[in-house]
């Protein structure tokens, strides 16, 4: 009797403990994703804006990680002073397609910051 | 006694299992806010540069139209931002005189065809107009005239003409100053008008006859966009607020504000 209730109630307690530690192996997933997009995010800021392109880097900064960086002209071309890119940073585990964290932006030519 | 102590490792099973069920319980709720928690960071991340994209897409749809966008502005079917953008320079710079059609009329004693008008996004208003002319002598300034607002004086150059009540503009109109009048004749005569504004900034001083190109303001060279950042299905946003500079083609200042922009 002793053995059908613990067996009755330790396979659901298995599966959500399995749940569990998946979750946790998620959980670092999202934050070291988000944090190496952010990364990029930030570099391609101070950038020089033409140098701006596509680009794929595999184990991102030493990471377990992949990423990809889209960077497409949505007004204007590299032949026009005034343009518009719009810059798409996807990271996905090493080796797999779908992306974990993807974050886009715009940014203008000749932009400068100061007085 | 054995028959007693039959159940007993039944019992000490069951309650076992209450407290595994209770200790599971607990985690699954900390590791749920956890995922939770992650996810909000990462629409908090994607707002932010959404918001950023906002200002550029601002800064260059200027460069190529001459006007600022305003409203809800979609990246995909995904992301957008909400734009605002306003003049934050002074009143002055945001007035644009324009004498390049003016003449005389009234046996020369008026001068009309000027216009004035407020380029900035929001409304401005002119305090005092100093009125000055070469060969002064005999003359005075009788009348201003801006759309159907008379104000009416006898002023000698430099005339101080108080405009009471102040000249309210509403952003982006045109208005017409439909005539400077004066006591006699203006023929060969310079005169010249310095705006001034209800926030004390003034124009420079801008020759009205004979005619000379539009001046006074500049656009209204200093504006501030504010963006917010949001993607569909979310009530999570950010927002950034940028002062741009028409003149430098620089952001001179840029900072996140608590405010969400609506469209």
């Amino acid at each position: 009797m002793t053995i059908v209730v613990m067996a009755i109630v330790a396979i659901p307690l298995a599966l959500l403990v399995s749940q569990h530690i998946e979750s946790v192996f998620t959980s670092r997933d999202l934050t070291l994703a988000t944090n190496l997009a952010r990364f990029e995010m930030e570099n391609v800021s101070n950038m020089n804006y033409t140098n701006i392109t596509n680009a794929s880097f595999s184990n991102y900064q030493g990471y377990d990680y992949d990423l990809n960086r889209n960077a497409v002209y949505v007004y204007g071309s590299n032949l026009t002073p005034n343009s518009l890119k719009r810059i798409t940073v996807s990271v996905s585990r090493h080796g797999e397609v779908s992306a974990i964290v993807t974050l886009i932006t715009y940014l203008a030519g000749n932009i400068t910051y100061g007085l | 006694m054995a028959l007693s102590r039959r159940g007993i490792v039944l019992i000490a099973a069951v309650m076992l299992v209450v407290f595994a069920s209770i200790a599971v319980l607990g985690v699954t709720t900390f590791i749920v806010q956890r995922l939770s928690q992650n996810q909000t960071n990462i629409l908090r991340a994607k707002c932010l540069y959404l918001a950023q994209a906002g200002y550029n897409y601002a800064i260059y749809y200027y460069r190529a139209n001459g006007t600022f966008p305003s409203g809800q502005v979609s990246i995909d079917a995904n992301n957008y931002f909400v734009l605002n953008v306003t003049s934050t320079g002074t009143q002055a710079e945001a007035l644009l005189v324009d004498p390049s059609a003016s003449y005389l009329a009234n046996s020369n004693k008026d001068v009309r065809g000027v216009t004035i008008r407020n380029t900035s996004g929001t409304a401005i208003a002119i305090d005092r107009i100093i009125v000055t002319w070469s060969l002064a002598t005999g003359r005075s300034l009788r009348q201003i005239r801006i759309q159907t607002t008379t104000y009416n004086f006898n002023l000698s150059s430099p005339a101080d003409a108080d405009l009471s009540p102040d000249f309210s503009l509403s952003p982006g109109t045109t208005y017409s100053i439909q005539r400077f009048r004066f006591n006699r004749s203006m023929l060969q005569r310079i005169i010249w008008a310095q705006f001034v504004m209800a926030d004390g900034s003034m124009t420079e001083n801008i020759r009205i006859y004979p005619s000379s190109p539009a001046q006074g303001g500049s656009g209204g060279n200093i504006f501030t966009i504010k963006s917010t950042g949001k993607t569909t299905g979310s009530n999570i946003y950010r927002s950034v607020q940028a002062t741009f500079n028409t003149t430098t083609g620089k952001i001179t200042e840029y900072h996140e504000i608590p405010e969400q922009i609506t469209p």
